[in-house]
């Protein structure tokens, strides 16, 4: 707080209570990433080993993958060295040589793909081995599988937000447009000294409309996740900056051709408050300097709105 | 300089009369802030703050994490 006063800020007020006596009560709070550690995060057991799985890359669960085969080849191989353990092939054991870790190897993924040929069979200890690596190798094949299919969902839920995205661009535009073209003909329309009725009805819903968009501009320079391309935020600044000279225009043949209801005088207040925040240094992204220079003419058309807004 | 009631933030939260600032870390930000609040850390105001409140004149609403 002194710290502001410092910079020069005069009209400092403190919320005391903060974000905790805020949530304390039940109000609505905006946030944007998802809470950590609320997601059902399971610690011990299977749940947990595969979670953990989860959280590998494709190659290092591939590579896990491998290296288990071989490392359970190594214990196959030198189970071969006791009597009484190791694998047999026609029934015969195994000799404990370097032919052997060939065999070895090849049991173990046998094993790990569960194919079990049954050519060749593990005795004692070979057995529990066998057993401990097949299940671990399942699970692990499971994770390579689920990862594929998650990363697919990854890419497929990315489009459609971004197509969510261009449409709702594409409506900004189209909806901005019509808006535009209502208040340019309500412009010529105060400017003809022949009275028009219902002219204050169409001067409001314009008001109301306009906002809307104005809000929606506002939102996709402030909150989007997305960043759309600079030509198209150009187009909808300069269409914006047109729209706030046209209800200078329009405003300016009140009271004589209507008189502002409260409703639009609402609106056109918003509208101000929203142009105060479209300039070059309010916006959390840097642009090109073209496109910041029109941000402030923005701000500077809404501001200007503020003149007509007389109390009668 | 005064305080803000809780109600009457409540009261006042959509209209465009103040900025409302959260000086909380980016990431308690993130997760969440009362709505419309902007985020300016406290350890980036002398940085950053020009460029986040253009207006000194302005009405400015802070708040942080509990009561202070």
């Amino acid at each position: 707080m002194r710290l502001l006063t410092d910079l020069g800020y005069t009209n400092l007020r403190l919320y005391t209570g903060g974000i905790a006596d805020w949530v304390d009560h039940n109000l609505p709070v905006e946030g944007i990433r998802r809470v950590p550690g609320v997601a059902f995060t399971p610690r011990f057991g299977v749940a947990a080993a595969l979670e953990a799985l989860g959280n590998r890359s494709f190659t290092q669960l591939a590579g896990m993958w491998s290296v288990v085969v071989i490392a359970s080849a190594a214990l196959f191989w030198l189970a071969c060295a006791l009597p009484g353990h190791g694998l047999l092939q026609g029934g015969q054991p195994l000799p404990f040589d370097g032919r052997t870790f060939l065999d070895a190897l090849y049991f173990s993924a046998v094993t790990a793909t569960s194919v079990g040929y049954g050519d060749v069979t593990p005795v004692g200890a070979a057995r529990v081995i066998a057993l401990v690596e097949a299940v671990f190798e399942l699970l692990l094949f499971g994770g390579v599988v689920s990862k594929f299919v998650s990363s697919r969902q990854d890419r497929l839920i990315e489009e459609v937000s971004e197509s969510t995205f261009e449409n709702e661009l594409g409506r900004i535009r189209t909806n901005l447009h019509l808006v535009l073209m209502e208040l340019h003909a309500l412009g010529d329309v105060v400017s003809t000294s022949v009275p028009h009725p219902r002219l204050g009805d169409r001067v409001e819903s314009g008001a109301v409309v306009f906002l809307g968009e104005m809000r929606a501009i506002h939102a996709l320079l402030f909150r989007s996740r997305h960043e759309p391309e600079e030509l198209v935020i150009e187009t909808i600044l300069a269409s914006l900056e047109s729209g706030l000279r046209a209800w200078s225009d329009v405003l300016a043949a009140s009271p004589a051709a209507f008189t502002l209801s409260p409703l639009m005088r609402q609106s056109i207040e918003k509208m101000i408050g929203l142009s105060a925040d479209i300039c070059s240094d309010c916006v959390p992204r840097r642009y090109a300097t073209d496109l910041t220079a029109q941000m402030d003419r923005v701000q500077t058309a809404g501001q200007k709105l503020r003149a007509h807004l007389h109390v009668p | 300089m005064s305080d803000v009631s809780r109600e009457e933030l409540l009261r006042r939260l959509y209209d465009s009369t103040f900025v409302l600032v959260d000086v909380l870390p980016p990431d308690s930000w993130g997760l969440r802030h009362v709505p419309g609040a902007i985020n300016l850390p406290v350890d980036e105001i002398q940085s950053r703050a020009a460029a986040v409140l253009p207006d000194r004149n302005r009405e400015i609403i802070l708040y942080c994490g509990t009561s202070t």
